[in-house]
């Protein structure tokens, strides 16, 4: 199957608030998405109900040929789903290799070799044994993103991993995203508001507004669309 | 057993319940807006017990005493808020529970020092009973019903019908925008504060004519504040009023029935919230 | 390698205290002991996976009372009545970390705290049973007093080891990014319920074996021990001795315990002192006794 995820009207109610309205999207294997739209559009609870952060109040999510709806989160990490945050989510009073490791035992057997693998691949041999806390901003995102990877998952959400990053971490973890797509043969989907690097590097790009799915094309389909525009990119010079 | 026991022995737990409540609300409304758990609040309704003792023997007014009492508790707790507790918010629970703790083993001894560790009584108040379904209800129990029912309504005033109430309702729904807007935390934390801590000096106050004055009997009264708290909600008054009568009828009756049981009911009982609906009963997930 | 050479020293140092001849000393440091592993225990929720319990008292007493009973009322031999008293413990702490599962920070501490109480109920009112507020008495210690100071130090020297064995495995680390960040452990594919029973388990299990050895010592058992009161104690003596390191707990014990009998010689008031480094240790010392040694000692 070349549809890796796929939901069928997710819905999510927050107390009245429909922060994601009967969304139905799929996404096909190795491919990098953009899922952009304002704030509040829904985006990152989209990412929530995939990932198992909230179950939905309706619809499913079928993720590999499997049903994964009432799926806790680790269970469909197990199953080669990962994910980053908005706002870091490491841990900060243990080091780089301790953070790298956590996620690695999961998946149990052969530990000592992997940690190696990921802290040279994500160029973290010389920090080893730094506080997480004690990184910098970038190096705490892509740390992030190592050890969202180590779990050898399937499919990755990352979720505004530009923010609050420096041009040169920028850059750093933009050519990161392409290796990962290219050599771990990963399915990509970035929540993102860098206009730049979402039309640098995305295939497609879904957008979202208030809850619901306004438009979902190439990204020379969304530069003409006026929908778009209109709600969006009005004034962003792309 | 006749039905005129059960409704005497309920009318008594309403009484007790109002105790619980008047305490209770002080913890509740303090944890609501600052977020801490102040252990410490058994020690205001300690403080609040002496020092209506001894405002009693000097003015043998009983109603003065219990509010220039929960005053001096309420200016103790401002003064705790400004000193202390404002330097622990934001910290881990652990360290909140802790530093409240060590403020109530300091105000136990330091209670010894002046008072000395033998338990202190005062004369009793409101003496009499009257008649109710052929028993005698002591008339200090009516006197509790009505004073919680009061205290009930004045808050229910003071929070909705106030400016200050209605910012403290803001702070405690969402203290970024509040601040935002333009609203003070730290006048309005401090303020909670010394509200919060004038009632457990008044429920001190009201115990302590029915009881006595003793080092440590804060360590009491704070579990069940606690207890009645949690099933409540935290942070939700209406849910410590309603909270309170069902902990004061359930040992009340409990007494009447299970007498055995009843030293644990209440700890069942929230157990039992806690298994079921952990966030109590108005408390938000 | 030097902080292990001083510890092996200060360890064989008490091993010469029953050589004083002084009975009081000997009895208030087989206390001190038994009273580090229960912190030791306690730590193993608190300080590695961030879990505050009120009601570790459970744990202690419910293997005193079940040694006591067993051994007072029923006749049971005293090997039998120990195990039997960590046995009781683990069920105990596998009950409660079953219960309170999906609990955080406030409500754990709440349903410990309730669950604990609601023993120390029991046990005051079941007077057939358990002696109500006077007790049981009479319970053998099976060796001389001298002895069984070497028998408990043994015992807590073996449980600490096999508990630091335990928070330095690769379990103890998820515990601690369990401590560190829920959420981030749930999404790097690992059941944070299950870690956590374990370690509610092995936490019980041990404050278990402390009680048992606590219950030899005094020969009586009596309510105080399942009190909330009581639970509080192995809080404050590991956030005064440093929850993140491992002798934290032991360090804040013996402060703790030696504060209080030496400072009562002095002044009734040791509550008030102890209060007062309470509250100082929360607003200046947050890493406890060790993380202060830490920060003097640092090698970077």
């Amino acid at each position: 199957m070349s549809v890796i995820l796929e939901t069928k009207e997710v819905t999510k109610n927050f107390s009245g608030f429909i922060a994601v309205n009967k969304v139905s999207l799929s996404f096909e294997r190795r491919s990098i998405t953009a899922l952009i739209g304002p704030n509040g559009a829904g985006k990152t609870t989209f990412v929530n109900l995939c990932t198992g952060m909230f179950r939905p109040d309706r619809g499913k999510i079928i993720f590999d040929g499997k049903d994964v709806t009432g799926l806790p989160p680790e269970k469909r990490v197990q199953l080669g789903m990962s994910r980053t945050f908005q706002i870091v989510n490491i841990f900060p009073g243990l080091t780089v290799e301790q953070n790298i490791k956590i996620p690695l035992l999961s998946r149990g057997k052969e530990v000592k070799k992997e940690i190696n693998h990921f802290i040279d691949l994500f160029n973290f041999s010389q920090k080893r044994d730094v506080l997480a806390s004690e990184l910098s901003h970038g190096d705490q995102k892509i740390l992030e993103i190592a050890m969202a990877i180590s779990t050898r998952p399937k499919m990755i959400f990352l979720d505004e991993p530009m923010a609050g990053v420096n041009p040169a971490e920028r850059t750093r973890i933009l050519d990161l995203i392409r290796e990962l797509r290219d050599r771990e043969k990963l399915t990509i989907v970035i929540v993102e508001h860098d206009m730049d690097v979402v039309f640098r590097i995305a295939e497609r790009i879904v957008v979202m507004n208030r809850g619901k799915i306004i438009a979902d094309g190439t990204p020379d389909e969304i530069r003409a669309n006026e929908v778009v525009k209109e709600v969006y990119l009005k004034g962003v010079e792309v | 057993m006749d039905p005129s026991a059960i409704i005497f022995q309920l009318i008594l737990g309403i009484a007790s319940a109002m105790l619980y409540w008047i305490v209770s609300s002080g913890l509740t409304f303090t944890f609501g807006v600052t977020r801490v758990l102040n252990f410490a609040h058994g020690a205001f309704y300690m403080l609040g017990a002496y020092f209506t003792l001894t405002i009693f023997e000097l003015t043998q007014n009983y109603i003065f005493s219990l509010f220039f009492g929960a005053t001096l508790v309420a200016l103790i707790g401002a003064a705790c808020e400004r000193g202390l507790i404002s330097r622990i918010y934001g910290l881990p629970v652990p360290f909140q529970l802790t530093l409240t703790f060590g403020l109530v083993l300091v105000f136990d001894d330091l209670v010894r020092i002046f008072w000395g560790s033998v338990p202190k009584m005062m004369p009793p108040q409101f003496v009499g009973s009257i008649n109710v379904l052929g028993r005698a209800l002591p008339i200090f129990s009516v006197y509790l019903i009505i004073a919680g029912i009061a205290i009930a309504l004045i808050m229910y005033f003071l929070l909705s019908k106030t400016d200050w109430g209605m910012e403290i309702r803001a702070i405690t729904v969402d203290p970024e925008t509040a601040v935002c807007s333009g609203l003070n935390p730290t006048f309005l934390y401090a303020t909670a504060f010394m509200f919060g801590s004038f009632f457990a000096g008044l429920g001190g106050g009201l115990y302590v004519p029915i009881s006595s004055a003793a080092p440590g009997m804060g360590e009491h009264v704070i579990i069940y504040a606690f207890i009645v708290t949690v099933i409540g909600g935290l942070g939700s008054i209406k849910g410590a009023f309603i909270s309170a009568l069902i902990i004061g009828i359930i040992e009340s009756l409990g007494a009447l029935f299970v007498p055995w049981m009843t030293i644990a009911l209440p700890y069942i009982a929230l157990a039992a919230v806690l298994i079921l609906r952990p966030e109590g009963i108005f408390g938000e997930k | 390698m030097r902080n292990k050479t001083i510890l092996a020293a200060v360890i064989a140092l008490t091993l010469l205290i029953p050589f004083t001849g002084n009975k009081y000393l000997l009895y208030l440091s087989i206390k001190i002991w038994i009273l580090i592993l229960y912190a030791i225990a306690f730590n193993i929720i608190f300080g590695y996976s961030g879990l505050l319990s009120f009601g570790h008292a459970l744990f202690f007493s419910g293997s005193a009372y079940g040694l006591a009973i067993l051994v007072v009322k029923s006749g049971l031999p005293l090997p039998v009545g120990f195990i039997a008293g960590i046995a009781i413990a683990a069920v105990f702490s596998a009950a409660v970390g079953f219960l309170s599962l999906r609990h955080k920070e406030i409500h754990f501490a709440m349903i410990t705290l309730a669950f604990s109480m609601m023993f120390w109920g029991i046990v005051m009112k079941w007077r057939d049973v358990t002696g109500g507020e006077d007790g049981i008495a009479g319970i053998p210690r099976g060796m001389p007093i001298f002895w069984f100071y070497y028998f408990s130090v043994a015992v807590v020297l073996i449980c600490a080891y096999i508990i630091y064995r335990f928070v330095k495995s690769d379990f103890g680390l998820v515990l601690e990014g369990i401590r560190e960040n829920e959420v981030r452990v749930r999404f790097s594919g690992h059941s944070t319920l299950k870690y956590r029973l374990y370690a509610t388990i092995v936490s019980g299990t041990f404050t278990g074996v402390a009680g048992a050895l606590w219950t030899m010592l005094d020969r009586t058992v009596t309510p105080s021990i399942s009190h909330w009161s009581f639970s509080a104690m192995p809080v404050i003596a590991t956030l005064i001795g440093g929850p993140q390191n491992f002798l934290g707990p032991a360090i804040g014990t013996l402060i703790y315990v030696i504060a209080q009998d030496v400072i009562t010689k002095y002044t009734l008031y040791w509550q008030f002192i102890l209060g007062m480094v309470v509250v100082s240790v929360v607003l200046f010392f947050r890493g406890g006794v060790m993380g202060v040694l830490e920060r003097l000692f640092e090698r970077r």
